[in-house]
């Protein structure tokens, strides 16, 4: 084969595929025209692969169930993971929807129903008596709960979720006041104290003490 | 579960299976020729597409992300074929040829068989190129994306892989001639007038 005829062969199936250059078509054509082996080569190019694109394997049904039976056990697999995944979704759901139901709930016990009369911010909301909090000066709708320390004297704050941290705070034992009346107690309208009053009750307990 | 799917309005995996598993089945039959078995390629893809179908994010349809999946197997097992040298030969058995129009047929397969069985010798990433260009007709930007490699890598794959094709044909050609005996189209001379491709149509 002549170098003419390797350098021409190079380009026989981006000629067959209508892809050359003009200029690369013409050389080639005028080769093929004076070459039988490269012109029976095309042929046998343009042959191959008109019966690769005309081919359309067909699809046996009988062997395709085969296949998919011997899917099976990943479909399963697949399926098993699906349904834990599916579990943990709905323990998930149902924690969460236990979260809501028992923050309403809580939410119910929290000065909710003083809302529309007064802020509640600055105001005693505790009177158990306890060894470390002399007293505590408010607690707002965050939950964030003022109390005066008995040893130190120092306003501390702590910070929490509605009426269930200042209900944990009383279960830690912190609170030590004066008569001042709470919100189980009293109600709101009896309660109600701005802080620089209930920050004088506390000094004045501290004196009586 | 197919509850899930079924409340996203995912096909659930049997389903995308049995949809797209035909098509699968198709395409890795003509990547990988008439004569040569395909099921276990085919059990390959459908693992991964299930593996990976609660990550599908629906960013491009299913059908193409399959199709990009049974190109990443393919080539992989094409790799493995090219480093074994494990490519099918002309003594494997052949698909069952009807009576009618046998001879047609016959030269069809024998063209077809040909041309895979050159397409099995190219390097990989040049088959695929071939393959995808010159028989699926995919254009070279498609390719380059399917593929995930450059626009010109792409091209000068498919130019080389075009060039050996051709050199494996001919080559095959000749010894065929030499075995017959007489080498009628083995002599440099004028061709035949009729003998043009559609290039020549142009």
């Amino acid at each position: 084969m002549s170098h003419a005829c390797e350098e021409q062969r190079q380009l026989l199936m981006a000629y067959v595929q209508e892809e050359l250059q003009p200029l690369e078509r013409a050389r080639l054509e005028s080769h093929l025209e004076n070459c039988k082996r490269c012109n029976a080569l095309k042929l046998q190019i343009t042959s191959s692969l008109s019966a690769a694109k005309a081919w359309a394997p067909e699809v046996d049904p009988e062997h395709f169930e085969h296949l998919v039976r011997r899917l099976s056990p990943y479909l399963e697999q697949r399926q098993e993971r699906s349904r834990i995944g599916f579990s943990l979704l709905l323990a998930g759901a149902v924690a969460a929807a236990l979260l809501l139901v028992v923050s309403i709930r809580l939410g119910t016990l929290s000065p909710a129903r003083d809302r529309d009369t007064s802020s509640a911010t600055d105001r005693v909301v505790a009177a158990q008596p306890t060894p470390h909090i002399r007293m505590v000066t408010s607690m707002d709708w965050d939950g964030k709960v003022s109390a005066i320390d008995a040893q130190t004297s120092r306003i501390t704050m702590t910070r929490g979720f509605g009426w269930s941290s200042s209900k944990a705070a009383t279960a830690e034992g912190s609170w030590s006041v004066l008569q001042a009346s709470t919100w189980r107690s009293s109600g709101p309208a009896s309660s109600s104290r701005s802080r620089p009053e209930a920050r004088a009750a506390s000094w004045e307990s501290r004196k009586a003490a | 579960m197919a509850l899930i799917d079924r409340l996203l309005g995912r096909p659930t995996p049997e389903e995308v299976v049995r949809e797209h598993g035909p098509a699968v089945l198709r395409q890795l039959r003509r990547m990988f020729g008439p004569r040569t078995d395909v099921d276990d390629v085919f059990q390959a893809v459908m693992v991964e597409v299930l593996r990976s179908l609660p990550t599908f994010a629906g960013r491009s349809q299913l059908k193409t992300w399959i199709h990009r999946i049974t190109l990443n197997v393919a080539y992989q097992e094409m790799r493995l074929q090219y480093r074994e040298r494990a490519t099918t030969t002309l003594d494997e058995a052949t698909e069952p040829v009807s009576e009618e129009n046998v001879e047609t047929k016959l030269l069809d397969q024998e063209a077809l068989t040909l041309l895979y069985e050159g397409l099995g010798r190219l390097d990989p990433k040049k088959r695929m190129a071939v393959l995808l260009h010159d028989i699926e007709g995919l254009p070279l930007r498609e390719i380059s994306e399917r593929v995930g490699r450059p626009l010109q890598t792409v091209n000068s794959q498919l130019r080389a892989g075009r060039a050996e094709l051709a050199a494996f044909m001919a080559e095959r050609r000749r010894s065929v001639s030499e075995a017959r005996g007489g080498a009628s189209d083995a002599q440099p001379g004028p061709a035949p007038s009729n003998a043009r491709g559609k290039g020549a149509s142009r």
